[in-house]
């Protein structure tokens, strides 16, 4: 864990609102001043930028209260995220198991699909099949799973195989995991 | 020390987006102006009611990003949407929301408002429906619209 503050904690120095201790780190670290230098540019970019304005009242407890809401979804992204991570570590701790699964499934599939003479074109499994958040079954991880789940918790139904988070229960941060994979720009069901 | 540093969040998100995050312009001595504005997303829900949605919106032409995300007017559909806050300060968003306890009847809906900032000549946008269900989790059609302050199509 860094004893550094945070780049948060650093705006809060440029604004002159930062705790003594802060400002006594910046003093003896010169990573953090040049961090800082390069907030109070930025500041002046800024002013350049798009000018000064006045905050409307209340703008500081709406953002408050935003910003709380917002670190609640990321929170449940990165737990999501640490779950597929888990997944990505075990394929690297056994390529062997991985590649011979791969040979297994594919032999599975030829003798599945009539043996060795068939001339069937390969079906091209949908990017969901097999995800833990694709709820539905349907091959795509989009907020019809995540409203099936949520339907699901209400209803009572927990099986732990929706346990997406990992965390041991299946509740609403299964939910949200499972909403937050959807609109994923980096996955999900587009 | 996090507590207070809370307020600042976004702030901070904006002023590292705003320049940082800016579009590169020909001639960086006399930038364009910033405009911002919101674009209302508005759904045409039929017979069967609309208890979840996705949708994406996407910056088709012109200098945009999107810096902000809210919820809609409609009722059960006031919180903000789903999204990836990577998708903030880019052109392109998923939004996504539900409602276990309430649903949309049919008729048109506003369920999010996006706030952008626009550089240069009008921009351009499309919204597409990526999935939808009706409150028994039945898929459902429904059609998007976009919207501005005004009711107007951006």
């Amino acid at each position: 864990m860094s004893d550094h503050p945070t780049i948060l904690e650093l705006e809060l120095k440029r604004k002159g609102e930062a705790d003594g201790e802060i400002d006594v780190h910046v003093a003896s670290c010169a990573a953090c001043r040049t961090e800082l230098d390069f907030l109070v540019q930025l500041a002046r970019d800024q002013l350049a930028t798009v000018g000064a304005f006045e905050a409307p009242a209340g703008l500081d407890d709406e953002m408050t209260a935003r910003a709380i809401g917002h670190a609640a979804r990321v929170r449940a992204a990165l737990t999501a995220s640490a779950a597929a991570g888990g997944r990505r570590r075990l394929a690297r701790v056994a390529p062997w198991a991985a590649a011979a699964a791969v040979v297994l499934v594919g032999a599975a599939g030829v003798l599945w699909r009539g043996g060795l003479g068939s001339s069937g074109p390969a079906a091209k499994a949908p990017a969901g099949i097999g995800r833990v958040d694709d709820v539905n079954r349907d091959g795509r991880v989009d907020v019809l799973d995540a409203f099936a789940l949520a339907r699901a918790v209400d209803a009572g139904d927990r099986r732990s195989e929706w346990d997406v988070n990992r965390d041991g229960a299946v509740d609403r941060g299964d939910v949200d995991a499972v909403a937050l994979a959807a609109v994923s720009l980096g996955g999900g069901g587009r | 020390m996090r507590r207070r540093a809370l307020p600042t969040l976004a702030m901070v998100a904006a002023l590292v987006a705003s320049v940082g995050g800016a579009p590169a312009r020909a001639d960086d001595t006399a930038p364009a102006k910033a405009r911002f504005r919101t674009v209302a997303i508005e759904l045409e829900v039929g017979d069967r009611g609309l208890a979840a949605y996705q949708v994406e919106l996407v910056v088709r032409a012109g200098d945009a990003s999107i810096v902000g995300v809210e919820g809609g007017a409609a009722a059960g559909f006031t919180a903000p949407p789903y999204y990836d806050p990577a998708a903030l300060y880019a052109g392109r968003i998923v939004l996504a929301a539900f409602n276990t306890k309430a649903s949309l009847k049919k008729g048109r809906h506003r369920v999010a408002v996006v706030h952008v900032r626009e550089f240069g000549s009008s921009p351009s946008y499309t919204v597409e429906v990526v999935a939808a269900a009706a409150a028994d989790g039945v898929r459902v059609r429904v059609r998007a619209f976009l919207v501005d302050a005004k009711g107007v199509k951006p």
